[in-house]
């Protein structure tokens, strides 16, 4: 059988790999056709609501979604059962990531990948139907933030993504955060793996209670990281894989760097934390641990609220007590805790929602209904924009509120004026043919497709290329 | 001998680092000097680490236009490990004669500083600064860091903690800029590069730009100019008193403000003589948006091509040109900025210092604790800070590195106590408690 490295010595090398990529001609079978009918005029809390849900409307989806009702799209993305079109499938399965783990992937260069992760999470929030799975793909990967950079991160991030953001997106809290705690990438980006016992590291304890589930003020102390740390000494990962220099030569056969708990590394003794006892029954210490923070009403509440504010801005509030009680009494129910919020009145009302800058260029692309590889100037845009995905160094993932993102304005306009002229690399937009689609004029189908049915452009274009620069750049458009 | 050194892949142990395309059995000792920064940035080419280093000298900028004080810190960062012993040089030591016997620098071509040591004759351009005592240098300084990798030492000293695998709070400055946010701007940092260093890594407000004039508004062709679009998209941004619109009208400004400043009138102070280096190119900017009082808070800039592991030469060739580079291009700041220099604090670092003894090839491997030069009118200059760790065999580390005496993050802390905002240094360097150090002078 061929093993991986010597197909890579018949390509002659991670050269030729990386020329395996989704081409424009391929993502142009994404774009649709056909006639379109117009919605109605004041569709603009429908506009808030696709651009919350989701990563905003599409000139299709608008119609769609005003035919259907919004309760019945609400019970169609909570299923979250849509087929993704073959298209994208095809897009995405041309990238090493998808057929290759970590291991195998280690052949490919560190910013490849890193550039195929952020393709195919870019591919997906543009052309998934499931929006609202794409959205809460983008809420947990912040939540549990990893930052490519640190420790070979990048190699065990598909594997992340698959086994732990993914699957859990809709589903169980208390299943997303055990498998987080299993994740390699996680354990070498929070530095678990080399938690042991005489050499303690707190990094992971610390920011599992702090960011992951209690929250700062979640009611636990000094004492508690420590303790919660040695609970987790001894999780690891599977021998020296993605340790650091000359992996290839120092990993051992059968080694997938896979979770591995090493009880000669784990530290003997009960635990007590948040006032609990926790008997050593060496790996069960850990999960004891995560059984514990899932149950806890601090947990309900630092979700109940990161998810409200994500979701409603400044109209929050009064959700985030309701929102809890879910989660507790579903014992962490995604679906539970959010369904109400995305069935409520203020989910279509004016919440102060900043579009960070992956909302604001998938937004564009999808407002336009954009042919696009997810590569080339997009990504660029992002890195400009500083939101380039799995680029954030901190654990507590990119920041939501609205200052953090106030110097982004230039990039913005940037970005307004080059997807309106182009031509662009791996971008691709027509108003003309938009306007077709609706029997509007390419000016007239802009200022629906961007701002909304029933809505005006901001300032009268002399073009369709203008209309776009201005609906693009335009306050309106910066808001979710 | 001849070799090919890829300077990418040095760990600084004398193997390599992890690379899909590094052959093996290439070693450290290499020889490929990087004399220019298109050479050197076309050898690097691939990986991750090899985009980190592509920028040279780039300035890295942070405005703040609602800011109070006028104070500007210049961070210049050494990329590549700057040689300490043959910048600072010990020369009573028959120590360091001892272990150079070829690369040592005759105490009678130095420049006096103290009792203890000379200066490279490099540093001549910067002498004025040094008599005036405002030039202060603190020998034997580095991090924990012990990898000698130059991306881990970077790393360390740029997140500005004891080890910058663990690291997970992004840049000092970064750090620094969000505890001291006081209202929300528009560009309360700007970086020149195609990526922000690691020393703002975190800092959303932090833009980065390859040079002063890649900051306007990018307009196609065809599709007008950009005084134009400055005016159309104007008419948008200006109404609405929301925070996005209020930063899309003070962007919208501060692009008015840069469109008037013409960089080829806008004629350099003084004897303000440019020498033509990126790093001198970069100075320049900084001092066109000082000048132009746009809220100016933090430049950073780097200096490459100080990893001489081969033929580092002592008083002509590789090191003395760099250094050159160096003291020129800052000299020339200064006398551009004249009276305005008074508001600025020049720090210089490296990521480490190197091996006491010189190799086999004239050249220097990589060790640990280097220099840092504080260049500021308040400070104690004219002087060395810092204890003396010593050369003799026994007072070196044991691989034969001049050890850390004091710690990088002693000298950062002084400079933000001293001259910038109230900022709790506690947040800025989390693992870190700065001991008593004055650089500065008391009655400040």
């Amino acid at each position: 059988m061929l093993t991986r490295r010597d197909l890579l010595a018949a390509l002659g090398g991670a050269a030729a790999l990386a020329g395996c990529t989704p081409s424009m001609r391929e993502a142009r079978n994404l774009t649709a056709s056909g006639p379109v009918k117009r919605a109605s005029a004041n569709a603009t809390p429908l506009i808030r609501k696709l651009n919350r849900l989701g990563f905003g409307a599409t000139p299709d989806l608008i119609s769609r979604v005003e035919t259907m009702g919004w309760d019945k799209y609400v019970d169609e993305q909570l299923a979250a059962n849509q087929p993704d079109p073959a298209e994208l499938n095809f897009l995405i399965s041309r990238l090493d990531l998808e057929h290759f783990s970590a291991p195998d992937l280690r052949n490919v260069p560190d910013h490849h990948v890193q550039a195929q992760l952020r393709q195919a999470k870019l591919l997906r929030a543009i052309y998934s139907p499931n929006q609202l799975r794409e959205r809460m793909v983008e809420f947990w990967t912040d939540h549990f933030n990893i930052d490519a950079k640190k420790s070979y991160a990048s190699y065990a991030l598909a594997d992340d993504q698959r086994g732990v953001v993914r699957p859990h997106a809709l589903g169980s809290f208390p299943a997303m955060l055990t498998a987080s705690a299993h994740s390699p990438a996680m354990l070498a980006y929070l530095d678990n793996k080399v938690n042991q016992a005489g050499v303690v590291n707190e990094n992971y304890g610390r920011e599992i209670l702090e960011l992951h589930t209690l929250g700062v003020h979640g009611g636990y102390t000094q004492k508690d990281v420590l303790e919660v740390s040695r609970c987790f000494t001894g999780w690891t990962v599977e021998e020296r894989f993605l340790g650091g220099m000359n992996l290839r030569e120092m990993r051992p056969p059968n080694k997938m760097g896979a979770f591995l708990f090493r009880g000669d590394l784990h530290m003997k003794g009960a635990r007590t934390v948040l006032g609990k006892k926790i008997r050593d029954a060496g790996k069960e210490q850990g999960d004891a641990v995560l059984a514990m923070l899932s149950e806890h009403p601090s947990t309900a509440n630092t979700l109940a609220t990161k998810l409200c504010r994500y979701f409603l801005g400044n109209l929050a509030e009064p959700f985030i007590a309701p929102t809890a009680k879910r989660y507790l009494d579903s014992k962490g129910d995604i679906k539970a805790m959010i369904e109400p919020i995305l069935r409520s009145e203020e989910f279509g009302q004016d919440a102060e929602l900043p579009k960070r800058p992956f909302d604001f260029i998938v937004s564009s692309l999808r407002a336009l209904d954009a042919t696009t590889t997810g590569r080339g100037s997009v990504q660029s845009a992002l890195e400009r924009l500083g939101h380039a995905s799995f680029n954030w160094a901190m654990p507590d993932g990119y920041p939501t509120k609205t200052s953090a993102w106030t110097a982004s304005m230039l990039a913005r306009f940037n970005w307004a004026l080059a997807l309106a002229y182009g031509p662009l690399e791996d971008v691709e937009i027509s108003p003309e043919r938009l306007g077709e689609r609706l029997s509007l004029s390419p000016e007239e189908a802009v200022a629906y497709c961007v701002l909304g049915p029933g809505r005006e452009l901001p300032t009268p274009a002399k073009s369709a290329r203008e209309a776009v620069a201005f609906a693009i750049a335009s306050p309106e458009f910066q808001w979710r | 001998m001849s070799q090919h050194h890829d300077w990418t892949y040095c760990d600084g142990h004398g193997g390599l680092e992890a690379s899909a395309t590094a052959p093996k059995s290439r070693e450290c000792q290499g020889t490929e000097v990087f004399r220019t920064r298109r050479q050197f940035i076309t050898t690097l080419g691939l990986g991750a680490a090899g985009m980190m280093m592509g920028r040279s000298a780039l300035a890295q900028v942070s405005i703040n236009p609602k800011r109070t004080s006028n104070h500007v810190l210049v961070s210049i960062f050494l990329r590549g490990g700057a040689d300490g012993l043959n910048w600072v040089i010990p020369v009573e030591d028959p120590n360091y004669y001892r272990l150079r016997p070829n690369l040592g620098i005759a105490k009678r071509d130095t420049l006096a500083l103290s009792d203890q040591f000379g200066l490279h004759p490099a540093m001549a351009p910067l002498m004025p600064w040094v008599r005036n005592q405002q030039l202060a240098f603190i020998h034997a300084c580095g991090s924990p860091d012990a990898t000698r990798s130059h991306f881990e030492a970077m790393r360390t000293m740029e997140y500005g903690v004891d080890d910058g695998q663990a690291g997970t709070g992004g840049g000092w400055l970064a750090r620094y800029l969000a505890d001291t946010e006081s209202e929300s701007t528009p560009l309360r940092a700007v970086a020149f590069g195609s990526v922000l260093p690691d020393s703002l890594r975190g800092s959303t407000s932090a833009m980065a730009l390859q040079a002063l004039d890649q900051f306007k508004l990018e307009v196609p062709s065809g599709a007008g100019n950009e005084r134009e679009w400055i005016e159309r998209l104007s008419r948008l941004y200006g109404q609405d008193k929301d925070e996005l619109s209020l930063a899309g009208h003070e962007t919208l400004n501060l692009l008015k403000t840069l469109r008037t400043i013409d960089p080829e009138a806008d004629t350099p102070g003084g004897a303000g003589n440019y020498p033509d280096s990126e790093l001198s190119r970069g100075l320049r900017d900084v001092a066109t948006l000082i000048r132009a009082d746009v809220g100016l808070e933090v430049a950073c800039l780097d200096r490459g091509a100080w990893d001489t592991h081969v033929a580092q030469g002592t008083t002509t060739g590789w090191f003395t040109g760099n250094l050159m580079d160096v003291s020129t291009s800052v000299a020339a700041f200064l006398n551009d900025l004249g009276p305005r220099s008074k508001d600025v604090t020049i720090l210089i670092q490296t990521e480490f210092g190197r091996r006491a003894s010189e190799n086999a090839q004239l050249g220097t491997d990589h060790g640990l604790a280097g220099v840092m030069m504080v260049l500021d009118h308040r400070v104690q200059g004219g002087k060395v800070h810092g204890k003396w760790p010593g050369l003799k065999p026994d007072e070196l580390d044991p691989v034969g590195d001049l050890r850390v005496a004091t710690d990088y993050r002693t000298v950062l802390a002084e400079v933000v106590k001293a001259r910038m905002r109230p900022a709790d240094l506690k947040a800025v360097f989390p693992d870190f408690s700065p001991e008593a150090f004055d650089i500065y002078r008391k009655s400040v």
